[in-house]
């Protein structure tokens, strides 16, 4: 009841704005359309009530953009009445088979279910699908998303309608796929530029909304999504050609980003299609197809990899390239393009796309150390050769800031897996062991913890390298000769050198880094040190664990004396007062 | 021996005159008895029987042994003999058994205190003696067997007195005439104790019958012994008695002298009351007064300014040994030492640990509390002299006092109860409210004003740090007002470490926080509170409660902070840079934040930093991105050295970047920092490595700025360090070798196979010695036992057999008897029936 007088009072509010302007003379009641929703329902000959409720839209649709706060909600309670109520009336239609389209039934009957149809079609393609693209320069956006979320909902319970009772023949597996592929365009377009996060994937409610409620469940949804999107996709690169180049670049990424958010995470779980659920009721028989499925995958990937990224993007997509993509190729190899590409990124600054290019070569080195995983999983499991691997690995050491870096971790996995070789030159490796010690000069103490065990472990595995920790055949004349600017880890004479920066870290500021370092002066008769214990240090937990320690004994206080902290001024000189920090003032 | 068995037997016999001619007499010889003779010609023979008897030897062969020259050590035994030896020696020991069986035997010593360890011989024997003399003087009434007179005597002696002799038909009962039979001799088998006293009974008789001087028994000196001793003891408890009488006498007639003294001093006061005059009086008082005043202590003479300066230098030395000391880590390892001591160890500094142990248990010792006292007030003597410190007590007191109208404050115990306080003062005086508190709440003034003042400790720090962010009109009293304080809590640090010490470390989480969040970082106040623990603690110390976290966290916001973002970060991290260079002046350790951030710090203010060769640096690969920040010199800017840096600028707006004052005198300051950086760590061995890209750097430097002689200069000296600091390749690994451990055996000369052992340790040899002999005991003695046992069986079942033999002997002659008679009465019977029947 409370319900009902409520609407009552909007209508009669409504009721008050169609007298107050003339144009709106055409909008219906709430009442109105519940009216002729009876009416319909209880018999066909009210048929043509649908096409009186279908326009209204026009009426609507147009108001939209001008209205404004309580208007504005006013209007789209409206609509989301309006949608519903159609729907229902499909709904029972469709139950009551009058869009059954096939041979043996009067002409009559088919007459109705053509013009059912054709109004059906309307209905969905031309009012619930540009709903998405309907956008107000307002602020409460929120209205209209929750109703963009409603009409979302809508348009899958349509399609999971549409393939209950329009196929060709009654019980047929069918999959609604226009309606699908429609939707499908829409969602990949929707959301804005600004909605793109710092890792290049967008916060767009609407694609969130539908991978969490529809997508990740259903097998189907999966299925037919990729064999569309790799089938659409070059329709819309084709119909953007015409626009300029700059908006283009950003359409597609704005694309990719929606894709990347129902990408992100792992397309199927287990293999195992039997035990999937499926949205609609009786799924064509395609969609088992396990091959035809890797090979959708891999054509939709290939050709969202062509997309230009932004480094955000590419980042993200080199994260989840071995563990969740190149599973799911049909022929892996397809991807060594693109994973070689990426990796040689890092030697030669291509990337001139982000305006910001302050932190541009940081990214760079940052895309080949992820490229790194996917081209090991290649070179690993599909033969890709890689010609002067080793050389490109020992460019990525010379970036200078690579220990500062917070997929330094991530880095250090993979060069101890490089580097594992027992029969690996030892001059390469020696090569290795000086640029890294190099690196730790300037190094905060969680790089330099990391390469403390991970040097350890490379000379405990090449013992030939311990001349560079202990060499008693030299002469007066020695002089050191590691060439820093050599790329040739072959050719550098780092075994010639000395790890004198091991020796500086001895005297680390930090206790703990300090005792660390000091293994390289006692025997080797540690096994080896686990580097997962030493990859996830920051100054935070470092901090933590300094500050939880409990140390027994005196707190030491200096008992040399300042007369200041800090210089007061130019006379300070004259007054021969010690300040304990001197050249500044207060 | 040669021959066979019969020859040899021959041979033998023939050898111990046996067989040939028995009765050769032989020249010099006397015959022997012939009963003697027969037993030894038994003897001879048996001896020879059994050397031939092949039985009853058994040989030990050593199988092993191939050495001649030990064969006439093979083990001989005659296990038969032994055998019989064992068993005759059981058969004895069961009999004695036997008899003993269901008798209690011997007889129980009741001799007093013989079962006694606690008593020496004399008491015993007195304790006898008195015992055996009471039981004597309660028997006396009725058999008085004693002499009155002699207190020699025993009781068994009583033979010698005529009078009372007890005799049972006319003859003496008395023992002794039984001892006169020889005849009754005692069984051997008597307790020796007993028989010690008849001997002594015998004796007795001798002297008192024979009184000739002879040399005495131990019998008579052990009882010369014990009248001595009871003579002398006899005399001490006389004297005991008499010295006791005298006290008690004494005692008594103590209340009459004092009484009579008492009145003496009566009498005497009363004159004394009467002389006394005013003069007098005031006399007496004064001399009072000198006799309370505290007298000058010898060891309080005012000290000479040499003895002062030596004691200081000595102090001085001590912490700088105890700094080393930290600064090399050992105190950790000697802590580490103390901890591993067990639980149970019960130390001195037990108490002291456990102390630590609390959450705020850092007792400080009295005794270090004065001596803090002491220093304070010197110092305080010579800083009044310049200006008042507050920090002094007793000449700050006065002068606050004098100047202000402070009266009572309460110790604050939040820092806005403190803000509170001081909203009722001028800000300038804020120091003396401070060092007003320290008075009033001096922890020697009462209970609780220590853990006040600790409290108020980290108040002063919090308000400090609070003040130092503000923005004051007065400059000039703002700064001395925040060193006056940072002065007096420097003083307070000494005595409330804990509690400050806790403040601190809470600041630095709160630090760390913001960092994280990268809001509001860094502040002035961040900056201060940095440079207070520098000023505050021993920064040179490997591990620190408060400067190692401190240092944690400015390696993290050198880090964080980009100096090519903005001015702020670059004169903060200017400035921390700077510092942690000041904390590391004596330690030198290195720190790879500075090395990292100054260069950055150069890149972003060095002219033209695209011409730069980005090679030799070691933080970037192309330096075009710190050519736009604006921070940079201009080509043509000249340094002018006018500006004097404050840590305040942090504060100021990015607009100031234009300013040349500003960015010369920030190069000025890496110059500076450079060049302390260059001499904490020229010693260190990568110190070419660590200064190479600042070479490229001033080489790029000076072409612009090289009117400014700091940068040649600085450059002159890495360029020389760098030529004298050759590299020596590393000798890390110098341990000496480690033995590897052998397993070949050992080879011994002359090897010895009945040596047990060739154990070199003698203790291990002796205690394997030992565990084989208990374990061959142990066998022998179980062998033993399981003999005993048998025999004791085998001897149980012989007896019971002669037992049933007996019995059935018995029974059968019983019968036997029985039947005898029998037959006998039925041949009288037949006879006498005979008899009837012919009768008849």
């Amino acid at each position: 009841m409370v319900v009902k007088r409520k609407s009552s009072s909007k209508d009669k509010v409504l009721a008050k704005k169609v007298k107050a302007d003339s144009k709106f003379d055409g909008l219906f009641s709430i009442e109105k359309i519940k009216e002729l929703c009876d009416e319909l329902d209880e018999s066909a000959k009210f048929l043509n009530n649908i096409a009186l409720l279908l326009q209204q839209y026009d009426l609507v649709l147009p108001q939209l953009s001008g209205a404004a706060g309580k208007e504005l909600e006013d209007f789209i309670v409206l609509l989301r009445f309006l949608t519903v109520s159609i729907l229902h009336v499909f709904e029972k239609l469709m139950v009551k088979e009058f869009f059954v389209i096939s041979k043996g039934i009067d002409e009559s009957k088919l007459k109705v279910a053509k013009w059912l149809r054709l109004k059906y079609q309307f209905f969905c393609y031309d009012i619930l699908l540009e709903f998405f693209s309907l956008d107000i320069e307002e602020q409460d956006n929120d209205l209209l998303n929750s109703f963009k979320i409603d009409v979302l909902e809508i348009v899958m319970r349509l399609i999971k309608l549409e393939s209950t009772y329009f196929a060709p023949n009654p019980n047929e597996p069918y999959f609604s796929l226009p309606l699908y592929k429609k939707l499908i365009i829409k969602l990949l377009t929707s959301g804005s530029h600004e909605g793109i996060q710092q890792n290049g994937v967008n916060d767009n409610y609407l694609v969130l909304e539908f991978y969490e409620q529809f997508f990740q469940k259903n097998w189907d949804l999966k299925f037919f999504f990729l064999s569309e999107t790799c089938n659409i996709l070059f329709k819309e690169e084709e119909e953007k050609e015409e626009k300029e180049e700059k908006k283009k670049v950003k359409d597609l990424q704005l694309i990719f980003s929606n894709f990347l958010v129902i990408m992100r995470n792992s397309i199927y779980k287990d293999y195992e299609i039997d035990s999937k659920q499926f949205f609609v009721t009786n799924p064509p028989s395609v969609i088992f197809k396990k091959n035809q499925f890797k090979i959708n995958f891999e054509k939709t990937w290939l050709n969202f990899l062509n997309f230009p990224l932004t480094i955000q993007q590419y980042k993200q997509t080199l994260l989840i390239l071995h563990k969740r993509i190149i599973l799911f190729f049909n022929n892996p190899t397809k991807l060594m393009d693109f994973v070689t590409e990426s990796y040689e990124i890092g030697f030669s600054n291509i990337i001139q796309r982000d305006e910001d290019d302050d932190e541009d070569h940081e990214d760079s080195i940052i895309i080949s150390i992820l490229a790194l995983n996917g081209l090991y999983e290649l070179m690993k499991n599909y033969n890709l050769e890689y010609p002067q691997f080793y050389e490109k690995l020992y460019k990525i050491l010379s970036n200078k800031n690579l220990l500062h870096l917070n997929y330094k971790s991530r880095f250090f996995r993979m060069l101890d897996l490089f580097l594992s070789s027992t029969h690996l030159p030892a001059q390469l490796v020696a090569s290795f062991i000086k640029k890294l010690s190099k690196l730790s000069l300037t190094s905060p103490p969680s790089g330099i913890v990391i390469v403390i065990p991970f040097l350890y472990n490379l000379l405990k595995k090449h013992p030939s390298c311990m001349i560079m920790l202990h060499n008693t055949n030299h002469d007066e004349s020695y002089k050191d000769p590691f060439i820093d600017t050599e790329e040739d880890p072959l050719k550098t004479n780092a075994i010639g050198s000395s790890l004198w920066e091991l020796q500086t870290l001895m005297s680390h500021y930090h206790p703990n880094v300090l005792s660390l370092a000091k293994i390289f002066g006692q025997p080797f008769n540690k096994y080896s040190y686990n580097l997962e214990d030493f990859l996830d240090w920051s100054y935070n937990n470092l901090l933590e664990s300094e500050l939880h320690k409990k140390f027994k004994g005196d707190i030491s206080l200096e008992f040399e004396k300042f007369d200041k902290l800090l210089e007061k001024g130019k006379n300070d000189h004259e007054k021969s007062e010690i300040s304990y920090m001197t050249g500044w003032q207060w | 021996m040669a021959g066979s068995q019969l020859k040899k037997l021959k041979e033998s016999l023939k050898a111990a005159g046996l067989t040939g001619q028995t009765n050769v007499k032989r020249k010099g010889k006397k015959n022997a008895p012939s009963e003697t003779r027969r037993d030894d010609r038994k003897a001879v023979i048996n001896a020879i029987r059994e050397e031939f008897n092949p039985f009853e030897v058994k040989m030990n062969r050593n199988k092993r042994d191939i050495n001649e020259a030990r064969k006439s050590k093979v083990v001989v035994g005659r296990p038969g003999i032994s055998k019989q030896i064992g068993e005759e020696q059981r058969k004895n020991a069961y009999e004695a058994n036997k008899k003993l069986k269901n008798k209690v035997g011997g007889v129980v010593d009741r001799r007093f205190g013989e079962n006694n360890p606690n008593l020496n011989p004399e008491d015993k024997m007195l304790e006898r003696f008195t015992r055996e003399r009471q039981l004597q003087s309660s028997k006396r009434s009725l058999f008085n067997l004693e002499d009155d007179d002699d207190d020699n005597n025993n009781y068994y002696d009583g033979g010698d007195d005529d009078n009372n002799v007890l005799t049972h038909y006319g003859k003496s009962l008395s023992l002794q005439d039984d001892f006169d039979q020889g005849d009754l001799g005692l069984p051997e088998a008597i307790s020796s104790n007993r028989k010690r006293s008849y001997q002594v009974e015998d004796e007795d008789e001798g002297e008192d019958e024979v009184p000739v001087q002879r040399k005495k028994t131990k019998a008579e000196v052990m009882k010369e012994v014990i009248a001595k001793s009871k003579f002398y003891k006899h005399q001490r408890q006389l004297q005991q008695q008499q010295t006791e009488n005298e006290i008690l006498d004494l005692d008594d007639n103590f209340e009459d002298v004092m009484s009579s003294l008492q009145e003496a001093a009566v009498q005497n006061k009363k004159q004394f009351f009467d002389k006394k005059s005013e003069q007098d009086i005031a006399y007496d008082t004064k001399l009072r007064e000198l006799a309370l005043d505290r007298r000058a202590v010898p060891s309080d003479r005012s000290k000479t300014d040499e003895e002062l300066e030596k004691e200081r230098a000595e102090k001085l030395k001590k912490l700088e040994q105890d700094r080393l000391r930290r600064m090399e880590g050992l105190d950790i390892e000697e802590q580490k030492d103390k901890d591993a001591v067990g639980a149970d160890d019960l130390d001195d500094d037990f108490w002291g640990n456990a102390s630590e142990n609390e959450e705020d248990g850092f007792t400080i010792k009295e005794s270090e509390d004065e001596d803090e006292d002491e220093v304070e007030t010197e110092t305080g003597k010579e800083n009044s002299i310049s200006e008042p410190t507050p920090n002094v007590i007793k000449i700050g007191n006065k002068i606050i006092k004098s100047t202000t109208s402070l009266n009572v404050v309460k110790c604050p115990e939040t820092h806005k109860e403190f803000l509170d306080l001081l909203s009722k003062y001028e800000f300038c005086e804020t120091p003396e409210v401070v060092s007003k508190i320290l008075n009033t709440y001096q922890p020697r003034l009462a209970a609780g004003n220590k853990e006040k003042l600790a409290v108020f400790s980290s108040i002063l720090l919090n308000h400090i740090l609070h003040l130092s962010n503000g923005d004051h009109e007065n400059k000039q009293e703002f700064i001395d007002v925040e060193e006056k304080l940072i002065h007096q809590l420097k003083m307070m640090a000494e005595k409330y470490n804990e509690s400050l010490c806790e403040t601190f470390r809470m600041k630095i989480v709160e630090i760390q926080e913001r960092i994280n969040e990268n809001q509001n970082y860094p502040e002035v106040s961040d900056l201060i509170f940095y440079s207070i623990v520098g000023m505050l603690y021993s920064t040179s110390d490997l591990y620190h409660l408060v400067v190692t976290p401190t240092l944690i966290l400015m390696g993290q916001s050198l880090e964080s902070l980009k100096p090519n973002k903005n001015l702020k970060n670059l004169i903060s991290g200017l400035f921390i840079s700077d510092l942690m260079l000041k904390y590391q002046r004596i330690s030198k350790r290195y720190v790879p934040e500075i090395a990292y951030f100054l260069e950055e710090a150069f890149l972003t203010l060095v002219p033209e930093v695209n011409k730069l060769n980005a090679e030799k640096l070691s933080t970037v690969f192309s330096t075009k991105h710190y050519a736009k920040n604006g921070l940079n010199l201009n080509k043509n800017d000249k340094i002018t050295g006018t500006y004097n840096l404050k840590i305040s600028d942090i504060n100021l707006d990015h607009e100031n970047l234009k300013n040349l004052e500003i960015k010369s005198a920030l190069l000025v300051k890496a110059l500076d920092i450079l060049g302390n950086f260059i001499s904490i760590w020229k010693e260190q061995s990568a110190f070419i490595e660590i200064t190479t890209p600042f070479i490229a750097v001033l080489r790029h430097l000076v072409k612009y700025q090289a009117q400014y002689t700091t940068i040649p200069e600085l450059l002159e000296k890495l360029v020389k360090l760098h030529a004298n600091n050759l590299h020596k390749p590393l000798q890390l690994q110098d341990h000496k070798p480690v033995a590897i451990a052998t397993f070949a055996p050992k080879f011994e000369e002359n090897f010895n196979p009945d040596k047990k052992s060739y154990d070199p340790d003698l203790t291990r040899q002796e205690i394997g010695k030992l565990k084989a002999s208990v374990k061959k005991e142990r066998k022998l003695a179980l062998k033993e036992i399981r003999k005993d046992n048998k025999f004791e069986a085998r001897q149980q079942i012989k007896e019971k057999k002669q037992e049933y033999k007996d019995y059935h002997a018995r029974m059968a002659r019983i019968v036997n008897s029985i039947s005898t008679i029998e037959g006998a009465e039925k041949n009288d019977y037949e006879r006498e029936k005979k008899l009837r029947k012919n009768k008849r």
